[in-house]
This record gives structure tokens, C-alpha cells and sequence, in this order.
């Protein structure tokens, strides 16, 4: 059996390297046309080529969103930049426009395409039109339980990939242009900009703000059921997000994805990585339709409750095995004697008590409060480039 | 042109067909969103003296397949003129069981280029209901490039967007009280500019915005550009009004068809006196990217 897919989001080829590298199968990303992130850096098609080269390196793979909804304007030129896209080395398009389904089915058979959860498909009847429409995977809505996504499976055959783990919509993907009446941004061309979670009053109600805003998604004890129905997929929403949150989500579900397929997923293991999820997250979560019908609880209601916190303190440079110290670039503020865990690209972590922080000269300081300043500290074992420490979740 | 027009109930066709409108769009029971509703029973009644396009534009759900593609069955055996759909599993169904339905795309923001209903149009989609968020222009160059039949809403409260959780109950059930109505009126809590219509139903939660398509502006160049259908959504309109309007738009029509000249100014007045003079997106165009040619 094929072991299930995590597919992680990256905004540039910095996240795309550190998604990669701490674990994820494949990312998708954007390019600078046609995609639903349209303010994100997103790729130009030199870095889409680096980006495919990095993952296929590692046999992994990068998929590239084309999902806007098109408008007349947009369609002049895209055959072009489809076809400069499939040349640059993609494993699939991610699109959501039919007319851009059929022309990269004629023209680039060998790149595979997944409907974007923008088609809200929701079905196994609608899985099985793009099923014949030559669609290699869908993305389905993400107002479905486990039971209609094990149906969905079931009866078409389809690969499925299904949300795991980030932010929600309010409202039905592509069915909402709240953006365009309030900010006149188009939303389903990249420009939401979440007027679903401004604040409202409804009409003689003053005792409380009215709002829409949904609590983020986390699904992280579902995976051995998505594991059984047999989901190909598992997307963690974010192309906006921070190297951190990548890497702290990834490592973490590539953690419980390993412990499922090694039948050691222990709730203690469950729970500690829970634990970090619920720190890197600024937002509660709820699994949302998965599990029940959505309701009250899933949502805000006090306005904006979105908490951040400091436990990023620094990025990994470079280690010296003689010295037994690890160069790096600080986040935020920390001081001696903080407890610290560092968590690095292969998984592994290790945590422990900062004795003595050093400049680059290895004056000693009293703390750490210089984002991007170059430090350096004393660890207990080896650590990995591209690792980072954090303040130790207990 | 010919005006569909969306009445507030059954007994109002009467009245619009006095109007000379022959054709009427009613949501299905339990499967539409946006438009009021009849049962299968009401509608196998009304077609037998009116055209009528029946909404089955929900999202669609593994558990309602059965029923959906028993109420299309039983919506083929009657004289409907079109199926409006927002669900590819309806388009899948009529494919599938090869039923001899008309179907309207229906995927409400979604309907905005050329290529796009070139390719339903293929797939034996005969009419779309464009996108309430794209400009005259982009209308009418899709009515050039495109043999689908295009309806444009030229007047009612444009949606917004739909969910399927239940907001308003949801918002009450928060503070433990329990929602008296299923239409509320929302204000951007920053900005009083503007209000908002949110409604609640079996289908989830809809959002309009609260200034009332007026197409009056727009209404000659649809005309002069071929434009197949224009929507008349009463929704949340007084019937008085909705006949007013009609009865204007009725009068544009009938001139500009002939040729002769219109005192649009004088038309515009008088619509706007009775739903306000929003144009909607006619003559704006969204932002694609905020940072292109900033």
C-alpha cells in the first residue's frame, strides 16, 4: 500500500526547501500568474525549475496552483505560461477553471491535475465527472465528514486529498465574493482578503458583535483514519505562513504519519505533539466537519482572538562538533537558563537548559534580545543545519 | 432579451405575467439556495401554464444523490424550460442517465469568462447565469466569444456568499438565546456604511449585499449586444416595487429593440427613486493584485 502523501504549502523557495527538508512528500506552491495566493511572493519559473530539481532530488514532488476562477482578460497567455510551468519540471497543477483542465489534459498528459478545493466538490457523482474528465486527484471541500470522504473513495477510485491542518473558510470555497463587495479585491482571483473575519452587528442585538470567523482545523488525531479509508493525501493549508510554522507543523505530522505506518502511535506521542500544534497555532482549533456537524463551537464570536507567541527563539546556522556549539540567528527574546528544545529537519529533538549565551566573539551576554543577531550556544549533541530551537512545549 | 423574473411566491406569477414576463425562476424544495421555493408537486402544476427554470444550485451531498437524481427524472418528464446548477453531480446525472433537461450553469461567482462556458456548452450546457462581480464589458465580450445563452441579473439583491453552517443560529446559540427570524440585517461593526441581508436555511447560512442591482444604466447595451436573459430577483423587494421596475425595464426594452432613442437619465431616476442606483460591478472592475501596477 502506498504510504500516504503530505503535502505541505510554501510561499518561496526558502519554505520550500525547509518544507522538503522537514518532511513533507511534496509542496505546492504558486507562480507569479493564476494562483489563489496573488499578494504571496510566490514562484517565477527560474524557481519553479530550482524547486522541482531540490524535490525530485529527494523524490518528492511539487505541485503548482493555476486555481484562480478566470476572467477574459486572463485567459491570453496562459497556454504559454502552463506550458513554461510544465517544462520547469511539475509534478501536477492544482486548478479549479474546467476550459484550463482540458487544455492541460490535451496538451502536457504526462503532468498530472488535481481540482482545487475552490470546486467545492463534495460528491462522489461530481469526483466522478472530473474522474472522467481525466483528473488525477481532487481536493475535496472541506465541509465533509470522514464518512462521506470514505464513501467518496470507495465508489470512485479517485485520488483524494483532504485538509488536514490550517485555516478555514467561512463559506463554501468559490461560492464567496465577500472581498470583491467589501474591498473590492476578487476573491476568487487571490484577492481574499477574510472579510469573514471583520466584526459585525446584527440588526438589535448590541449585547454582542456578530462574527463569522471559524476556528482553524487541526486533524492530527485523525490520521490513522485517513490512513484507513485511504485518503492519497494530506494538505496543510498556509502559503502565507512562516518558515517556523512550517516546520514545526510538518515535523509534526510527519512524526504521527511515521508512528501510524510503524503501529506506534501512542496517545502520550498523540498528545505531545498535539501539545506543539496547539503552541505554533495563533487560533483554536476543532476538526470541524470532519468529526460533526459544525456549530457554535467552532467558531469566535468575541471578535479577533488570534494570540501569538514568542516560543521561536532562534534559526540553526551551523554546528561545530569540536566546540560542541551551534551558531544562530536569533528570533526572540531569551535568556541563561531558559529550557529549550531544538528540533531539526530528520525529527530528531533535543532539549535542554541554556547554560551561557555568546556573540560571535564569545563575549558572554546576559540575554538574547537582538532578532537576526548571530549567537552562539553550547548543546548536548549534534545538531543538523536548518534546525530550531524553541521554547521547550511542556 | 427576455426577463426571467424571480417572484416572492407562486400567486405573484399572475401579476408578472400581466407584465408580459413568460418566464419565472423557482428553487426546488430542500435543493436551492438564493430563490423561494416550491415543491415538485407545485412545480408539475405551474408548468403546465408557465415557463419556469427551476434552481437546484445547493451543494450537494453523497447522502441526497438518490433523490437528486430522482427529482431530475421526475423534472424531465415535465415541460421545464432549464435546471440551474451550482453541483457538477447534477450536470454528472443528466449526462450519465442522458436526460433531456436544459441546464443553466449556475456557479454563482464563478461564471466569468468565455472559455469557461465554451466548455460547459460542450458538455450540452445550454445557458449560464454570468457572475453579479464582472464588468458590462466582460459580459458582453463573453456573449460575442461564447454560442452558451447568457441571463444577467439586472435587478435584485446581489449574493455574496454561502455556507453551510448555520451563522445566525450558531451567533444566538453563543449567547444561549435562540434566533427569532431566518433574515437578519448585518453592519460592518467598523463602518456603518453599509448594511448587509443574511439569511439562514436547511441549506446553511447566504449573505447579500443590501444595494439592489439596478440595471437600467446597463440594460440597453445587454439589449444592443444580444444578451439573452436578463434576472429579475424580487427577493426582500415589495411586489409594488419589483412591477414598477419591471414595468421601466419593459419600456427600455421595447425602445431600444426598435431602435428608438431613450432618455436613459430620465429612466435612471425613476428606478433609482424605487431600488437606489446601484450599478453593482457594471462599470467597476475587481482588484486581481493589489501589488500589480500599484
Amino acid at each position: 500500500m502506498k504510504k500516504i502523501e503530505l503535502l505541505s504549502p510554501a510561499g518561496d523557495l526558502e519554505r520550500l526547501k525547509l518544507a522538503l527538508l522537514y518532511g513533507a512528500d511534496a509542496v505546492y506552491i504558486g507562480g507569479q500568474e493564476y494562483s489563489l495566493r496573488a499578494n504571496a511572493t510566490n514562484f517565477s519559473i527560474e524557481e519553479i525549475k530550482e524547486a522541482c530539481t531540490f524535490a525530485h532530488e529527494r523524490n518528492k514532488k511539487v505541485y503548482l496552483t493555476a486555481n484562480i476562477v478566470f476572467h477574459n482578460e486572463d485567459i491570453s497567455g496562459v497556454e504559454d505560461y502552463l506550458r513554461q510551468v510544465a517544462d520547469a519540471g511539475i509534478d501536477a497543477f492544482i486548478v479549479s477553471d474546467p476550459f484550463i483542465i482540458q487544455y492541460i489534459r490535451k496538451n502536457f498528459p504526462d503532468v498530472e491535475v488535481h481540482v482545487s478545493t475552490q470546486g467545492s466538490t463534495t460528491n462522489v457523482e461530481a469526483v466522478n465527472y472530473w474522474k472522467g474528465e481525466g483528473v488525477k486527484r481532487v481536493v475535496l471541500a472541506r465541509e465533509l465528514s470522514l464518512e462521506e470522504i470514505k464513501t467518496i473513495i470507495e465508489k470512485t477510485g479517485v485520488d483524494i486529498e483532504v485538509f488536514i491542518h490550517g485555516a478555514m473558510c467561512t463559506f463554501y470555497s468559490g461560492r464567496c465574493a465577500l472581498s470583491n463587495y467589501f474591498t473590492n479585491r476578487d476573491s476568487n482571483r487571490g484577492g481574499c482578503s477574510q472579510v469573514c473575519r471583520f466584526a459585525f452587528d446584527l440588526e438589535n442585538e448590541d449585547s454582542q458583535k456578530f462574527t463569522m470567523a471559524t476556528k482553524d482545523l487541526n486533524l492530527a488525531d485523525q490520521i490513522e483514519n485517513m490512513i484507513k479509508i485511504g485518503v492519497t493525501s494530506l494538505k496543510v493549508e498556509g502559503r502565507m505562513r512562516s518558515h517556523y510554522y512550517l516546520a514545526t507543523v510538518i515535523s509534526s505530522y510527519r512524526k504521527l504519519i511515521d508512528l501510524c505506518y510503524q503501529n506506534n502511535l501512542t496517545k502520550k506521542a498523540l498528545e505531545e505533539e498535539k501539545k506543539i500544534l496547539a503552541r505554533v497555532a495563533n487560533r483554536e482549533t476543532s476538526s470541524h466537519y470532519f468529526t460533526h456537524q459544525a456549530d457554535e463551537t467552532d467558531q469566535y464570536y468575541t471578535g479577533r482572538q488570534e494570540l501569538s507567541n514568542q516560543d521561536y527563539l532562534a534559526y540553526v546556522l551551523d554546528y561545530d562538533q569540536e566546540k560542541q556549539m551551534i551558531t544562530i540567528s536569533e528570533r526572540n527574546y531569551f535568556e541563561p537558563n531558559t529550557e529549550v528544545e531544538i528540533f531539526m529537519p530528520s525529527g530528531k529533538r533535543i532539549s535542554f537548559t541554556i547554560d551561557t549565551i555568546y556573540d560571535q566573539e564569545l563575549n558572554p551576554l546576559e540575554k538574547a534580545c537582538h532578532p537576526e543577531e548571530i549567537l552562539k550556544i553550547s548543546v548536548p549533541e549534534e545538531v543538523e543545519p536548518n534546525s530550531m530551537m524553541r521554547i521547550k512545549v511542556k | 432579451m427576455q426577463y426571467i423574473v424571480v417572484p416572492q411566491n407562486k400567486q405573484e406569477i399572475k401579476t408578472y405575467q400581466e407584465k408580459g414576463v413568460n418566464l419565472f425562476l423557482f428553487g426546488l424544495k430542500n435543493y436551492s439556495v438564493h430563490y423561494p421555493e416550491l415543491s415538485l408537486e407545485e412545480i408539475e402544476e405551474l408548468s403546465k401554464e408557465s415557463e419556469l427554470f427551476i434552481a437546484m444550485n445547493k451543494n450537494i451531498f453523497n447522502e441526497e444523490l438518490e433523490e437528486v437524481e430522482r427529482l431530475l427524472i421526475e423534472l424531465e418528464k415535465m415541460n421545464i424550460k432549464g435546471i440551474f446548477f451550482y453541483d457538477l453531480a447534477i450536470l454528472s446525472i443528466v449526462r450519465r442517465k442522458q436526460l433531456t433537461l436544459d441546464l443553466v450553469w449556475n456557479q454563482t461567482h464563478m461564471v466569468t469568462n468565455y472559455n469557461t462556458c465554451n466548455y460547459y456548452f460542450e458538455k450540452g450546457v445550454k445557458y449560464g447565469l454570468v457572475a453579479n462581480e464582472i464588468t458590462l464589458e466582460e459580459i458582453c465580450e463573453m456573449k460575442k466569444k461564447t454560442k452558451m445563452q447568457l441571463m444577467v441579473q439586472i435587478m435584485g439583491y446581489p449574493s455574496m456568499s454561502h455556507s453551510r453552517r448555520m451563522l445566525i443560529s450558531n451567533y444566538f446559540k453563543s449567547m444561549g438565546k435562540e434566533k427569532q427570524k431566518n433574515r437578519y440585517t448585518l453592519q460592518d461593526h467598523a463602518n456603518h456604511e453599509n448594511d448587509y441581508l443574511i439569511t439562514e436555511d436547511k441549506t446553511g447560512t447566504s449573505l447579500f449585499f443590501g444595494k439592489i442591482i439596478n440595471g437600467t444604466k446597463a440594460l440597453p447595451e445587454l439589449i444592443r449586444n444580444h444578451l439573452d436573459y436578463g434576472l429579475l430577483d424580487t427577493s426582500f423587494i415589495s411586489r409594488d416595487t419589483s412591477l414598477q421596475v419591471l414595468e421601466l425595464f419593459n419600456e427600455i426594452k421595447e425602445k431600444v429593440e426598435i431602435g428608438d432613442n431613450i432618455d436613459l437619465d430620465n429612466y435612471l431616476e425613476k428606478t433609482a427613486s424605487l431600488i437606489g442606483d446601484s450599478t453593482n460591478f457594471f462599470y467597476q472592475k475587481t482588484i486581481y493584485k493589489v501589488k500589480k501596477g500599484k
